[in-house]
């Protein structure tokens, strides 16, 4: 078997072996059988052929038979008749087909030579070629080809005419026929092995789906086998279940049951039931209504589960099924039964009736409960709520089966509460109560009363809680209340003995002894702090306190006690002394109270005893500190009033009654509004003068320092200070008054001579500016001096005396010219030195023009200076608006020729400012003064970059700052603060003016004029501020 | 299961001997009888001399310059069906003019007229061939035509240049020496006249049945 094909299952390679031999030799009968046919066919064509072709031969006027006609009866029946009998006799064999194929062959020469040789006849050989591939063995394409072939090569080369129609014939010829013949052979070989190869891979396939199905089956054999020991099984159960199944086909006709449903029907059988209808039973008066269930059921298609129904039976009686009925489906899913199952639920039925009208009655009980009432789940959840348990914790009835109790159970009482669970779940316990918090749907907490047992099924396994909640919120809160009452009560009494033993005082109760009562006698603690007695030591001994109270006191407070005791007395107060423990004299202040009860009796009395011995001291220091006071008051020359903070006059000086003047009588009054009164009356200004106390009266800490004038022209200092103690307490106010007439007098004197001496100052600052102008003129005037001295210089040395002696020469040569020029040696260098004279005298004239030229410039110098001195002492006294840079460029332009000697690098730094309204020369000579001083400041300094910086700029909105700096020696701190004092100079040749005159006239003119430096050898800056006036201001001033 | 086992059960030996046996005399026979089949149709029949001329007494019409081809035939031979088919070949092949003429000739008595067969109308259906009923047999004898089938070819010059057949044996169609040789004649090829056998039926019968006529002159 070639090793080709699809691959086939292991162990199925004998198999494939005999399914392929088998299907060959069905083809070899086949074709057995089709040859057996097909000869005799030929046969008879032959013979039909022959005897239409040439059914006769003629020998002139004679006919015979043809010897076709013969060759194809005989010849033809001897090819047919034998292999048609091996085809039938012994089909499938080898001889057989290989005595067809030669018969065939043998045939197809027959016809040849009956068809008179016709071309066509010869397709009879290639077409039983191919009806011998049938076979589909090439060894009967060879065996046929063979006699083909050795027909045509012997005679072709025995008797080439014989088939050929020529007496010799090429070799070409026959090889040509025999070449067709195997090149058709070709064909069939190859047909012939794909076809015995398709053949192969059928008889592979076939063997694999034998063997396939081999396995099927028997897996099916198998499974029928288990389903029918399940079906057996499964009819034993449903005969044996206590429901009743049975199975209706669609016309409603039962085709099985079990054998309880076939008691039901009063039947023998199962199979008695089948066949039958519902009307056929003992249900006839319910078979309708169990149809149209049926029906409906497999109308529909949808099942009907665990309906109850009633039946009646045959006993005239009625019972309860619950009844299920199914659609049964086949494969395409068309109904095409009903199964149905019921079971008798009568007593069932009944002890659900009477189960239902036990939880009626449960439900109504639960419903209607006074105390909130539910089911929980073992997980929490709520199951059923009674409508109290909902108005205790605020939800309703749904949304509180949604959620569990865990979720509204106080957080701080859900541990113990799933405690008390986990332990009613386990058995431990059969109930519990505590009383729990729930958290209310608004939000507040509801106190309640749980009392929780377990059902459990008859397993014995929990099924839920039966919870009952009673609002114990109310009866909560009432306690709590009382609780709080109690503790507060406690805190009260307490916080009462507390207090009491807290005060700085003996506080005591004593009762009356005739009284009756039983009221025990108190002391507070404070006692052992004042006498060094105990309270119960106090209380030990009756009378022990009046035992303490020293004997001088005694009588005295034994009488109050006793008036107290009568009732004639309702308090009374009394300052006596006892004797402490460790022998000192202790005063004490107390304060008796009569006490009665609810009725009014007298039952006793109540007292405060205050320790009075400091202040009983204080008082003492008191009296004896105010007589020194007075004393010390009275012994100065201010007058001093004293006054408490309520205005009251308390301590006055006889300096002050003497210095205001104040009557006697007044004074012997007392009366502080006469003392005002008359104070205001001898005042030139009342109104002012009360005002003032007022305002002061008003504003207790503050200190005032002012001049009164009475009205007889005196002029005193009034001083007023408040007095206050160690711990800032206002106690009143002291006022001081002195006598200041002269001082006063003597003060306008004083200033009268300082405007005296601003005047002369103002005019030592005009000579420094005279002195600054001469200094500048002089400076000039040297160099005019110079210029006067070289022109001096140059006019004295000049060769015009040499023209002269030019001039006697040549007029001494006056009548010989031409022979002076022409033989004397002179006369022959005279010309020359005409020449050389004449370029000198040129020189000369232009050094002593430029000379003159720069006298000219000196003394327009000078002229300029003098003018300018000129112009300030015009403007002088004048207010004008006149820009700040102008007057600054016009005080460095007094010292230009020093600035430049001492090669000051000046700096300006002017901002665009608003000119200002000044007088121009205090303005200027303060200009003067400061450049002055910077000037020498950097003369006298050692650093390398002498520097002047002038600066222009707004200082606010209303006033300009001109500044001059210099990084010259500076100012020592100390000099600060005196510079600008009157004839304070650290130059040798200073007078102290400057400054001073400076700032005074800045002042004046509303101004201020300001120093700074760092220190000495850091340079200082002076800054003159002016203030902005308007041309309004200008007219006001 | 062994192969074999599908295969027919085998025969004894001697049975298959005996079947072998029988089978070798079977092909034996038949190869006799197809040999003796082979003879018969391979036997050529018998003929006269043809004039060398055309004579003039013939009366069959000759178109002068034209050659003249002349078949002779027995109206039942089967075997001239396979001539007339070479002719109707030979002519379709040939472009040289020639006039055609098929004489028949029934040899059976008392025939008035020569019947029409399936030979006559075959050699009807051939384009350009003239039919002719030789009712006394004497342009038959004239030509010496002695078996059906017998061709005689005389050229534009009245000069034979063919007489015989024009079949490889009797009734078998195909290729064959007479017809090439005809061929030759027809297109000038050949030199020398041929003379090939001729295979059919004898138009005047033999031995005993022979009829004897009697050619005019």
């Amino acid at each position: 078997m070639p090793a080709i094909g699809e691959p086939s299952l292991p162990g199925t390679e004998q198999r494939v072996e005999e399914l392929w031999a088998r299907h060959r030799q069905e083809i070899y009968k086949r074709s057995d059988r089709l040859f057996a046919w097909l000869l005799p066919l030929q046969w008879m064509a032959g013979l039909l052929a022959a005897l239409w072709i040439s059914p006769r031969t003629w020998d002139g006027p004679a006919s015979f038979v043809h010897p076709h006609v013969w060759a194809a009866l005989l010849l033809g029946s001897l090819m047919t008749v034998w292999p048609v009998y091996n085809a039938l006799v012994r089909p499938g064999t080898r001889l057989t087909r290989h005595t067809i194929a030669v018969a065939q062959m043998l045939m197809s020469s027959l016809l040849i030579h009956l068809s008179g040789g016709r071309i066509e006849t010869h397709f009879h050989i290639f077409g039983s070629l191919a009806f011998l591939a049938f076979y589909r063995d090439w060894r009967l394409i060879a065996s046929a080809s063979v006699l083909v072939i050795a027909d045509h090569v012997l005679r072709g080369i025995y008797l080439p005419q014989s088939i050929f129609g020529v007496l010799s014939i090429s070799p070409a010829r026959w090889i040509e026929h025999t070449g067709w013949v195997l090149f058709l052979d070709l064909f069939l070989f190859i047909s012939i092995r794909q076809s015995c190869l398709e053949m192969l891979v059928i008889a592979q396939r076939q063997a694999t789906l034998e063997a396939l199905n081999n396995s099927i089956e028997q897996q099916v054999g198998e499974r029928t086998k288990e389903f029918c020991r399940t079906q057996a099984m499964l009819q034993t159960i449903v005969d044996h279940l206590p429901q009743r199944v049975f199975l209706k086909s669609t016309d409603l006709t039962f085709i099985a049951c079990n054998r309880a449903f076939a008691q039901d029907t009063g039947l023998a059988s199962p199979a008695d039931v089948v066949g039958k209808t519902d009307f056929e039973l003992v249900w006839t008066t319910d078979a309708e209504r169990y149809r149209a269930d049926d029906i409906e059921v497999i109308r529909s298609g949808i099942a009907r589960s665990q309906y109850a129904e009633i039946q009646r039976r045959s006993d005239g009686s009625t019972g309860w099924l619950r009844t299920s009925k199914v659609p049964v489906r086949d494969a395409d899913g068309h109904v095409f039964a009903v199964l149905g199952t019921y079971e008798d639920i009568t007593e069932i039925q009944r002890a659900e009736t009477a189960l239902q009208e036990s939880e009626e009655r449960f439900r109504l009980g639960f419903e209607f409960a006074g105390i909130g009432m539910a089911l929980v789940s073992l997980q929490g959840h709520w199951l059923k709520v009674n409508q109290k348990i909902c108005e205790i914790v605020g939800y309703s009835e749904a949304r509180l089966l949604e959620i569990t109790f865990q979720e509204i159970t106080h957080p701080e009482d859900l541990e113990g509460d799933l405690a008390l669970v986990s332990r009613l779940i386990s058995g431990e316990l059969r109930s519990y109560q505590i009383e729990k918090r729930y958290i209310h749907k608004k939000g507040h907490i509801v106190s309640t009363l749980l009392t929780a047992s377990i059902v459990r099924n008859s397993g014995g396994d929990p099924l839920y809680f039966i919870s009952q909640v009673e609002d114990i919120s109310e009866r909560k809160r009432h306690e709590a209340l009382q609780k709080e009452m109690a503790t507060q009560l406690a805190g009260e009494r307490r916080r009462l003995a507390d207090i009491l033993n807290s005060v700085p005082a003996v506080v005591f109760e004593t009762h009356k002894p005739m009284a009756g009562n039983s009221g025990a006698d108190f002391v507070s603690n404070y006692v052992q702090t004042i006498y060094g007695f105990s309270a119960e030591e106090w209380l030990a001994t009756p009378g022990f306190s009046l035992s303490r109270v020293h004997p001088d006191d005694r009588q005295r407070v034994v009488d109050v006690a006793l008036e107290v005791f009568a009732g004639r007395l309702a308090e009374s107060q009394l300052l006596f002394r006892l004797l402490a423990r460790d022998g000192r004299t202790v005063w004490g202040e107390t304060h008796l109270v009569a006490m009665r009860d609810a009725a009014g009796e007298l039952i006793g009395m109540r007292g405060v005893t205050l320790d009075v011995s400091a202040r009983m001291r204080a008082q003492e220091e008191l009296q004896r500190k105010t007589a020194l006071l007075e004393a010390q008051v009275d012994s100065t020359l201010d007058g001093t009033l004293v006054v408490d903070m309520d205005g009251k006059q308390i301590l006055q000086s006889r300096q002050f009654v003497k210095m205001w003047k104040i009557p006697t009588e007044i004074l012997a009054r007392q009366d502080d509004m006469a003392v005002v009164q008359f104070v205001l009356a001898n005042t030139k200004d009342p109104a002012g003068f009360l005002e003032k106390v007022t305002y002061l009266n008003s504003h207790p800490n503050e200190t005032s320092r002012d001049e009164i004038e009475l009205a007889d022209g005196s002029v005193l200092d009034r001083y007023t200070a408040p007095v206050v103690g160690k711990d800032n307490t206002y106690y009143g106010r002291i006022w001081t008054f002195r006598d200041i007439t002269e001082q006063k007098r003597a003060e306008l004197e004083m200033q009268r001579m300082h405007m005296q001496l601003l005047d002369v100052s103002r005019h030592a600052g005009m000579t420094e500016v005279a002195s600054s102008v001469l200094h500048n003129v002089g400076n000039v005037l040297n160099s005019v001096n110079v210029s006067c001295a070289v022109i001096s210089d140059k006019v004295r040395r000049s060769r015009i005396v040499t023209v002269s002696k030019t001039a006697d020469l040549l007029q001494s040569n006056e009548g010989d010219l031409s022979g002076f020029f022409s033989n004397d040696p002179a006369g022959i260098k005279l010309p020359r030195f005409l020449s050389r004279l004449a370029q000198k005298l040129v020189e000369e004239q232009s050094a002593v023009l430029n000379e003159l030229a720069l006298l000219a410039r000196n003394i327009e110098h000078i002229k300029e200076i003098v003018a300018m001195q000129q112009s300030y002492a015009n403007v002088a006294g004048v207010k004008e608006i006149l820009p700040l840079a102008g007057l600054v460029e016009d005080a460095l332009q007094m010292h230009g020729a020093a600035l430049n000697r001492h090669q000051l690098d000046v700096v300006r730094e002017f901002e665009e400012v608003p000119a200002v309204c000044i007088e121009k020369h205090k303005v200027l000579q303060i200009l003067v003064n400061l450049v002055q001083n910077a000037k020498h400041a950097l003369s006298e300094s050692s650093h390398g970059h002498k520097k002047l910086v002038l600066r222009i700029a707004l200082a606010g909105t209303d006033r300009v700052a001109v500044s001059v700096s210099d990084n010259g020696i500076g100012i020592p701190a100390e000099n600060l603060t005196r510079i600008f004092g009157h004839g304070f100079t650290t130059k040798k040749e200073g007078h102290g003016f400057g400054l001073h005159s400076g700032v005074l006239a800045a002042q004046q003119m509303g101004g201020t004029l300001r120093v700074q430096s760092d220190g000495p050898g850091l340079g200082a800056t002076f800054t003159l501020e002016l203030p902005i006036l308007t041309d309004h201001g200008i007219k006001q001033n | 299961m062994p192969i074999d086992s599908l295969s027919p059960p085998r025969q004894p030996l001697h049975r298959r001997g005996a079947s072998l046996f029988i089978g070798v005399i079977w092909l034996g026979l038949c190869v006799i009888g197809l040999a003796a089949l082979s003879n018969y149709e391979s036997h050529a029949g018998s003929r006269r001399a043809s004039p060398a001329l055309w004579p003039e007494e013939s009366l069959v019409e000759r178109t002068a310059g034209k050659p003249t081809l002349i078949l002779f035939a027995h109206s039942h031979c089967p075997c001239t069906r396979a001539t007339l088919g070479e002719l109707d070949a030979l002519l379709a092949q040939n472009s040289a003019p020639v006039r055609v003429h098929v004489v028949f000739y029934d040899p059976t008595e008392g025939s008035e007229q020569l019947p029409s067969t399936d030979l006559r109308n075959v050699a009807a259906a051939i384009p350009g061939v003239e039919l002719h009923s030789d009712m006394e047999g004497s342009e038959t004898v004239r030509f010496g035509a002695d078996t059906s089938g017998y061709v005689v070819f005389y050229d534009e010059t009245g000069k034979l240049g063919f007489s015989g057949g024009i079949t490889a044996s009797r009734g078998h169609a195909g290729e064959n020496p007479g017809r090439s040789a005809l061929a030759d004649q027809l297109n000038k090829r050949a030199v020398l006249a041929a003379s090939p056998p001729v295979f059919g039926c004898p138009i005047f019968g033999t031995g005993e049945l022979r009829k004897t006529i009697v050619c005019p002159q």
